[in-house]
């Protein structure tokens, strides 16, 4: 949940449980002292009443208000207050009266008095005092959201647009990351600490980048030396075993230098360095790889079938999908037994490509993880499905691979 | 013909050296830029090899002094990168062709003798071996005057062959020649084999010579000395 959200939603909450606790006993308080404001008001009222009695004996009457009546003999009063319905001759409505009995005694003689107050005056003065406050209290409440939601929105506004830039990182294409400063010790602290640790990195894959770059390169003169020496060797008369040797080392180096190039190849991808993504034609591109190994087919006594006519189109980089088609149908011819089969098939978003094989159980786990070779074939590096597998992550595609009875398909999809 | 080789590392220099003089070029050559800068201005090459990877990337700003001294030599760009980026770059800036170490040195020459005959238009578009006569301008080919049907692969496998006559081939070398990098991949070269038996055949049928001599189970030699 965003902050803001939780925030203002805790707020709100506990708003509205203060609102509601501070009503209810404001509420409470109020009435309660309104009621003591009352009661005293009918104790004056019995106070005046007793006098005019002692004074001149009359009974005062005054309805509803107070009524006085002579009594033979004291009786206990179960409530002395009360709430009662009168009917109020003046307006000939009936309305609600709070009143308070009491028996005096005056020079030996019982009075029974019977002092009232109208109620709704009361409840009126409740209202008058509690309206005015719970509206303050609502409005406090409401301006200092309000404010509070705008200062923290200012904040939040400058730390999402920091977020945004961290997230436009790129360690390939390197741009100087400009954060806000937002005056709050903590997040430009975060933002001191991000840039530094971003620095760090960009270093640190620059230096390993460059690293693995040039190791190959600095492998690829001493290579070049000595293949141009065994070259050179090999054209001079020496006995079968001694051309054999040498040969066996050209061959040695020939597969290093595949090696040493397939290694750089995984790194760079690894790295993320092809970016030059284009709209290629994968149909087009395995026909074209099947027409140039048909010789290499042919020897074989290798049948292929085909089944092109869908156009599988995608968004890749052409130098990976070069290599892509290339180790899928390299793979397929080299693990392929004499008089075997090659099917491949395309559909608008997939290709499907089979060989058969000679019956091995492979491991097909283990099959696309570097070095891994199936059988003895020494000239063999096992990187070329290594490659297979890291072009398809990098690219995006799903890699799928099965076996049954002596077939091994291998599947990429978008 | 007058090559040029401008290559810093001493070893990689030397072979080619001694290489391409077996090979009947005139050869000179320059350790860095400014060498390379001082042969150029007082002397004219038909082809410059070029190390791409020069120190302090001088190779680059070579390229660019031949462009704009506008030097008629063909350029063979040599780099240890097989950067797709460089490549074009390179060839952007006027260099004819790209070639990445290690290589086969008979692929080298392949490489050379193309660029010469490319650049030289008019002469040295034939390329002829006793009776057989290429003529790489028209693309044809006759055995004793006698017109030679040959496939693409046949016809550059040929020409493969008399440019590097006498020398032996390794079929790794052939392969490649034939089917760039893709060829890599494949573990077993054994069947250029069927290629090699068919040229052989055509030019048999034309009463040609066969100077395609096998060697030792490693590759082929084009020649017409007797083994």
């Amino acid at each position: 949940m965003k902050f803001n959200k939780k925030i203002n939603r805790n707020y709100i909450s506990l708003i509205l449980i203060l609102f509601v606790v501070i009503s209810s006993i404001s509420y409470v308080v109020i009435s309660k002292v309104i009621l003591l404001n009352a009661k005293e008001k009918l104790a004056e009222k019995e106070f005046m009443i007793k006098n005019e009695i002692t004074k001149s004996g009359v009974l005062p009457q005054l309805f509803p208000l107070y009524e006085t009546q002579k009594i033979k003999d004291s009786f206990e009063i179960k409530s002395k207050y009360k709430q009662i319905y009168l009917k109020d001759n003046l307006e000939n409505e009936v309305e609600l009266y709070y009143e308070y009995q009491t028996i005096v005694k005056i020079k030996d003689t019982y009075y029974l008095l019977k002092i009232r107050q109208s109620s709704v005056e009361n409840e009126d003065l409740l209202l008058a005092i509690i309206l005015p406050l719970l509206t303050m209290l609502f409005l406090a409440f409401t301006f200092s959201y309000v404010i509070n939601k705008r200062q923290i929105a200012s904040v939040w506004k400058k730390f999402e647009y920091n977020l945004n830039q961290i997230k436009k990182i790129s360690l390939q294409h390197p741009k100087e990351l400009k954060l806000l400063t937002t005056n709050i010790d903590e997040f430009d602290s975060l933002n001191q600490v991000v840039t530094q640790l971003i620095n760090k990195l960009q270093t640190d894959y620059n230096n390993l980048k460059e690293f693995a770059e040039n190791a190959s390169h600095e492998l690829q003169t001493p290579l070049a030396v000595i293949l141009m020496s065994l070259e050179e060797v090999m054209q001079t008369n020496l006995s079968e075993s001694v051309h054999a040797k040498i040969y066996q080392s050209y061959q040695e180096i020939k597969k290093l230098t595949k090696l040493n190039k397939n290694l750089l190849l995984l790194s760079k991808i690894d790295n993320d360095q092809f970016t030059d993504v284009e709209k290629v034609d994968l149909s087009d591109l395995i026909k074209q790889k099947l027409d140039l190994f048909k010789t290499i087919i042919a020897s074989k006594n290798i049948k292929v079938e085909t089944d092109l006519k869908a156009m599988f189109k995608l968004n890749m980089s052409p130098f990976l999908a070069n290599i892509l088609i290339n180790n899928l149908i390299s793979n397929a011819i080299n693990h392929n037994i004499n008089k075997g089969a090659i099917s491949v098939r395309t559909t608008v978003n997939s290709f499907e490509i089979t060989n058969t094989t000679n019956g091995q159980s492979l491991n097909l786990d283990k099959l696309f993880k570097r070095f891994y070779k199936v059988g003895t074939d020494s000239n063999s590096v096992g990187l070329g499905l290594a490659l297979v597998k890291k072009i398809t992550d990098a690219s995006g595609l799903k890699l799928q691979v099965s076996q049954s009875d002596s077939k091994l398909t291998f599947s990429i999809l978008i | 013909m007058k090559i040029l080789i401008v290559e810093d590392d001493i070893d990689i220099s030397k072979l080619l050296h001694t290489f391409l003089t077996d090979q009947g070029f005139k050869v000179s050559q320059a350790k860095n830029y400014f060498e390379a800068e001082d042969k150029l201005i007082s002397y004219s090459y038909d082809v410059i090899l070029l190390d791409i990877g020069l120190p302090d990337g001088n190779g680059l700003q070579l390229l660019k002094f031949l462009k704009s001294k506008n030097i008629e030599s063909g350029v063979l760009i040599v780099s240890a990168k097989n950067s797709l980026d460089d490549k074009l770059e390179g060839l952007n800036l006027g260099a004819d062709d790209y070639i990445t170490k290690p290589f086969d040195l008979s692929e080298l020459n392949a490489r050379i003798n193309a660029l010469l005959r490319r650049k030289n238009y008019n002469g040295h578009s034939k390329v002829i071996f006793n009776e057989i006569s290429v003529d790489t301008n028209a693309n044809t080919v006759f055995v004793n005057n006698n017109p030679l049907t040959l496939t693409k692969k046949e016809y550059e496998l040929l020409l493969y062959f008399i440019v590097n006559k006498n020398r032996m081939l390794t079929k790794e070398a052939i392969a490649t020649h034939l089917w760039d990098d893709a060829i890599d991949l494949v573990d077993n070269f054994d069947f250029i084999y069927t290629h090699i038996r068919n040229l052989r055949k055509k030019i048999a049928e034309l009463n040609g010579s066969d100077y395609v001599k096998t060697v030792y189970g490693m590759g082929y030699k084009f020649t017409d000395y007797e083994v």
